[in-house]
């Protein structure tokens, strides 16, 4: 990005069509997004970079010390080499290294040395064929790679032997004589001689030539690896091919604050003015934004209403300081993203954008100094006063939301950005951020723009502006009748849902009688979830399950499918106990990509239980999805909702007794929740299935769930209809 | 943190009962002279531990680190619930691995009732146990008595001399502070993925090779796995590029202090008389 001051002094970032143009014209030719990304630059990671080897070294961990800690499940380890890989893969060798530092260190804390080694021949081997991969080596090429790593990790195995010469001569010893028992053990059967001669011969060299041995083994156990990772990365790279996994925000041309720690130009996000700006995503020749002409003041409130794919989150990251591919953006000085007095932006996802492992640390990560922030003063003007030492681990969205917004005002910006910040939350949340944004907003220091799809949040703003297929259709307006969402999301979730539904195997009762739990039970680390619990639902009931963060409804929903024993209690289905009958009970996880686990739609479906082309057909249009557009589609190429709806046709084709859905309304647009209710609603009228909603929030289930069980502390709190509680 | 439990499979349900299970770098929430050492005093206790027994593994120099870290578990007032039950057969496999290797016997000699026994091979087998699982204590009291938050601070600071031969210390220690904020999540996803694995029913007839069809299961749980972490990477970059890039991991600089060096001073000398000890 480059900043130019124009005759009056103030400062506009110019966007030469031409330039951006090639720019793109040359991502486009280097194929997928991860090539090009891991050729362009040089020096500190970027974001991305960071991000990506910090997640999957985390993922390289798990799997290391799951077949560490459980032998049987001894391969696993292995497949450490996967996430390594797509780190080679994705990006430059740099940041394997540092996935190869973190991942080393976090396993020698959990495991020890042994499971270190693992990562590292893991991070070699990866390293080696997601390489191969990116650059489309010949396999002879990858060949030659094994035979000059195999050699190396052989030497040093050996070389770090021959240092620690008292273990190695002790371990020799041991396999000697466990060799010696074995051989006595069998002598006694067989005559000494022969066969067990020979071996024992064998035995001796092998253990006097150590070093052979050992080099030999590593150069085999290698060159296995290569082929397992040849056999099972390449595969899996191939299918990842499909997520793009884009930092939209970093601009490549832009050097990072913390890298070349601070500059003097001092941030000057507002007042800014866009003059028919247009952009266009990399490898995309669709225009996101079309001509946009705004202006912003300062101290002001803004709201930005639109549909999903409106281009409301790219005139965003245009205000952050993004370039456009054509037209002007005009402000006192550069934007500044996330500098003091600059740019500050608050994300959708409550999960991802909190960085800190305490919740004090969130507040000043990324700080270039944690000097003269007051965390306890921020943390109390978001409501959060006292957290600071919890762990963020433990907060609900709502929280992590709002931790986002001190975090964002521990840089004092002058331009506040919310990139849908409530469109995950529950009515409580959203209320309470919103109030939040506004008293930041309209104040002197601050101008917010808050984006959102809600026309009631709109309201508040002082300013709306409205998105529609990258254009600002309305100007500035008071929000009023005019701003309909619901309508276009009635609009698009009226599917045919009236199909010959299937319907349950058996419709039976489940009774839930007594059940309590307790999460490591005898340890210091005890956590009782839930205590005598009784509930029953009848066949074709349906239930809302509600409670807080920690109530124990997940828990509840685990136990209820058989996934769980509970402590004390128990579960059953009709006449079995339900841990027999795993399945009958169908549960739909928050995150339904985990459970779509085939490669496109159809052979999910046919994998979750549909028994032929027809009834996952039916189980599509049970959804409220077109079989014909969706059954040969990718799953990653999915849209969030879609995903979700798949994942109940999936379980649906399996015909349960019982659909359990956690919170299945989380993180959809009105359009999609709207869809969702649509769908539960009519399964409930033609098929006969209970349905149990678990979900923080009462809103949105009024058409599915006419009973409520409202949990607390791990105890149901009341049980009436929903005429009862109002 | 990693948390898994294994459950005896009991008809009676009703029963309430222990559950045996796994906890890894799992803080025992208490106060005490141990917890609130720095982190990084306790990384390097367990690193010059893990040495000086993989260095000099003799019986003086175990006896001493073992004795070392019961010390510090009882400073750090650690229940007696927090230990990890393994499972019944790894005390079996550890039983039979050592009757093989006994019979081998070899000196010292024990003459007992007439009958000379080598204890040669008990003696090498339990040397080499030792070893491990004295590995293994260091790593749980270290987990036991540390929070999460402080591993990452700890070994930027731990790391700061290698600034002077350009090593990116503060890019390594914001990975380590991602890595440990994605393990809660990650352990949780994963999970979830093998519940789900769960719900689905088994396939009937296989129509290709048991090998074949578990290589293409295996590919599509990691696929699913990866799928949920390369998305997570690219929200959790914005959010780093929201932040201004890479700065301050940690609101509250903790250094050592007195009691740390004592604490290092203490792990000196024990290392060093663990290592002059004769093998």
């Amino acid at each position: 990005m480059r900043w130019y001051p124009d005759v009056s002094g103030r400062w506009q970032s110019v966007a030469m069509t031409v330039d951006s143009e090639r720019r793109s014209a040359a991502r486009r030719s280097a194929g997928s997004a991860g090539v090009a990304r891991a050729e362009t630059h040089r020096g500190a990671l970027r974001p991305l970079e960071l991000a990506t080897a910090s997640v999957l070294a985390a993922l390289a961990v798990v799997l290391t010390v799951a077949g560490w800690f459980l032998p049987h499940l001894g391969v696993i380890a292995a497949m450490a080499v996967v996430p390594l890989g797509v780190v080679a893969h994705r990006h430059r060798i740099r940041a394997l290294l540092v996935a190869t530092f973190t991942a080393s260190l976090l396993c020698f804390l959990v495991a020890g040395t042994g499971a270190v080694t693992n990562i590292v021949e893991c991070a070699a081997v990866g390293g080696l064929v997601g390489v191969a991969k990116r650059r489309s080596w010949n396999p002879l090429s990858l060949v030659a790679g094994t035979a000059v790593i195999g050699p190396v990790l052989g030497a040093a195995s050996v070389g770090i032997l021959d240092m620690f010469g008292s273990l190695r001569k002790l371990t020799i010893l041991q396999l000697r004589n466990t060799w010696v028992g074995v051989r006595r053990i069998v002598e006694l059967a067989a005559p000494p001689g022969g066969v067990v001669g020979s071996l024992n011969s064998f035995v001796d060299s092998a253990l006097r030539l150590w070093w052979v041995t050992v080099f030999t083994v590593v150069v085999v156990g290698t060159v296995w690896l290569v082929l397992v990772a040849w056999l099972i990365l390449g595969p899996v790279l191939d299918r990842l091919e499909w997520i793009d996994a884009d930092d939209r925000l970093d601009d490549p041309g832009a050097t990072l604050i913390g890298a070349c720690g601070g500059s003097e130009v001092v941030p000057g996000p507002v007042p800014v003015r866009l003059d028919s700006v247009s952009y266009a995503y990399p490898g995309s020749a669709k225009l996101a934004l079309a001509e946009v002409s705004i202006s912003i003041g300062e101290g002001l409130m803004v709201a930005l209403v639109g549909d999903n794919g409106s281009g409301k989150s790219t005139l965003l990251r245009i205000l952050a300081g993004r370039s456009p591919t054509s037209g002007f953006v005009t402000r006192p000085g550069p934007a500044g993203l996330g500098r003091k007095g600059g740019t500050a932006l608050i994300m959708q996802h409550p999960e991802t954008q909190i960085l800190g492992v305490r919740v004090e640390d969130d507040v000043v990560w990324g700080l270039p100094s944690s000097h003269g922030v007051d965390v306890e003063g921020l943390l109390e003007s978001v409501g959060l006063a006292g957290m600071g030492g919890r762990e963020t681990a433990g907060l609900s969205g709502g929280e992590l939301q709002r931790l986002a917004v001190a975090a964002a005002m521990a840089r004092s910006p002058r331009l506040l950005l919310s990139d849908e910040s409530t469109a995950m939350l529950d009515g409580q949340g959203r209320r309470q951020l919103t109030a939040l944004l506004r008293s930041l907003g309209g104040t002197e220091a601050t101008t917010v723009v808050h984006v959102t799809h809600r026309p009631a949040e709109a309201q508040i703003a002082d300013e709306v502006y409205r998105m529609q297929a990258g254009c600002l259709t309305a100007g500035i307006a008071r929000v009023g009748a005019t701003v309909d969402v619901k309508e276009s999301a009635a609009a698009r979730s009226r599917a045919d849902v009236s199909v010959p539904a299937q319907s349950p195997l058996r419709p039976e009762p489940l009774k839930v009688v007594g059940v309590s739990h307790t999460y490591s039970l005898g340890t210091p680390w005890a956590n009782a979830a839930l205590s005598q619990i009784t509930l029953s639902f009848e066949p074709g009931d349906g239930v809302l399950i509600v409670g807080d963060n920690g109530s124990g409804k997940s828990t509840l929903a685990w136990i209820m499918a058989g996934l769980l024993r509970p402590s004390q209690g128990t579960v059953t289905l009709g006449d079995r106990c339900v841990l027999e009958a795993v399945g009958s009970v169908a549960v739909a996880f928050q995150h339904a990509r985990l459970q779509l686990q085939r490669s496109t739609v159809g052979l999910d479906l046919r994998a979750a239980g549909a028994t032929d082309d027809a009834s996952a057909r039916a189980a599509l249009l049970q959804v409220g999805l077109d079989p014909d557009e969706l059954l040969d589609r990718k799953i990653d190429g999915l849209s969030g909702g879609q995903q979700r709806r798949v994942a109940l046709a999936g379980l649906l084709a399996n015909r349960p007794s019982v659909l359990v859905l956690d919170e299945p309304l989380a993180g959809l647009d009105a359009a999609g929740q709207e869809g969702i209710i649509e769908v539960l609603a009519g399964l409930r009228r033609q098929s006969g299935v209970t349905v149990v909603v678990i979900s923080h929030d009462l809103e949105g289930t009024e058409r599915v769930a006419e009973r409520v069980v409202q949990l607390g502390s791990g105890r149901v709190l009341s049980d009436t209809s929903r005429g009862a509680l109002r | 943190m990693f948390q898994r439990s294994r459950q005896r499979p009991s008809n009676n349900s009703n029963k309430e009962h222990r559950a045996s299970q796994v906890n890894f770098l799992r803080e025992v929430k208490i106060d005490s002279p141990v917890h609130r050492m720095w982190a990084g005093t306790k990384l390097l206790g367990v690193g010059g531990l893990s040495f000086t027994a993989v260095y000099y593994p003799s019986w003086g120099s175990l006896a001493l680190l073992t004795s070392l870290l019961v010390v510090t578990t009882f400073l750090a007032r650690i229940p007696g619930g927090a230990w990890p039950r393994p499972p019944r057969w790894f005390w079996l496999a550890i039983v039979v691995a050592g009757a093989l290797a006994s019979i081998a016997g070899g000196s010292p000699f024990l003459h007992l009732a007439g009958t000379r026994i080598g204890l040669g091979g008990l003696d090498a087998y339990t040397r080499f146990v030792a070893v491990g699982m004295l590995l293994l204590l260091g790593a749980a009291v270290f987990g036991w008595t540390t929070s999460l938050a402080d591993i990452a601070p700890s070994v930027s600071t731990l790391m700061r001399p290698f600034r002077a031969v350009r090593l990116p210390v503060d890019e390594l220690a914001a990975s380590v502070s991602l890595a440990v904020r994605s393990l809660p999540l990650l352990v949780g996803e994963m999970r979830s993925l093998l519940a789900a694995r769960k719900l689905r029913p088994r396939p009937e007839a296989p129509k290709v090779s048991g090998l074949e069809r578990r290589l293409s299961e295996l590919i599509d749980l990691l696929v699913a796995a990866l799928a949920v972490s390369v998305r997570r990477s690219g929200e959790m970059a914005e959010a780093i590029t929201a932040r201004g890039g890479v700065g301050v991991i940690s609101s509250r600089t903790r250094r050592p202090g007195r009691v740390d060096f004592v604490a290092l001073g203490v792990l000196a000398v024990i290392c060093y008389a663990a290592s002059s000890l004769p093998t």
